[in-house]
């Protein structure tokens, strides 16, 4: 995500991302010294989650699958730290695109923790 | 081509989203009304 702050920033609407995780395990994996293009919310209860729905996994999608490993192996290629883990593993993530009228314009929710966001498409 | 499903919600109000950002701010679906906006929930891989 943070390799990718001109894409982000490219995006022509306003962009928040919201996180589950402690802050300070957030700050750890995110926060560091880099400026974020994007208002980062927190939400520790997971009820923003629940109500919104990107939906959770299970075992496999969770840590098994071969997608999430190859992320992680790249990370540790490029020489940064397991991340942690989270408080809830089995949560995935997802996106939606709000239309200026404030109705839901286009969803998509990861199938597992190693589905990359869609970028380009978005 | 990214996996989206299209007939999830599309056209309905977005839920509210009243959150602190990472600095304790708080944070209103509503301060952003009349613009596009994009809502990306991390998983834990991110």
């Amino acid at each position: 995500m943070l390799q990718r702050q001109d894409e982000i920033r490219s995006i022509p609407a306003a962009v928040v991302r919201v996180a589950y995780d402690d802050p300070s395990l957030l700050g750890a994996k995110l926060l560091r010294d880099l400026p974020l293009p994007f208002p980062l919310l927190l939400d520790a209860s997971r009820q923003t989650y629940a109500n919104w729905g990107p939906g959770r996994t299970n075992l496999f999608g969770a840590m098994l699958s071969p997608s999430l490993n190859w992320h992680y192996l790249r990370l540790l290629l490029r020489g940064e730290r397991f991340p942690g883990f989270a408080p809830d593993m089995f949560q995935l993530g997802g996106d939606f695109v709000i239309d200026p009228a404030g109705r839901i314009a286009f969803v998509h929710r990861m199938r597992n923790n190693g589905a990359g966001q869609p970028w380009d498409d978005l | 081509m990214a996996d989206f499903n299209t007939d999830w919600g599309i056209g309905n109000p977005a839920p509210e989203l009243s959150l602190p950002d990472s600095e304790g701010r708080a944070f209103s679906l509503a301060d952003l009304r009349g613009k596009p906006l994009l809502v990306s929930f991390l998983s834990h891989a991110a």
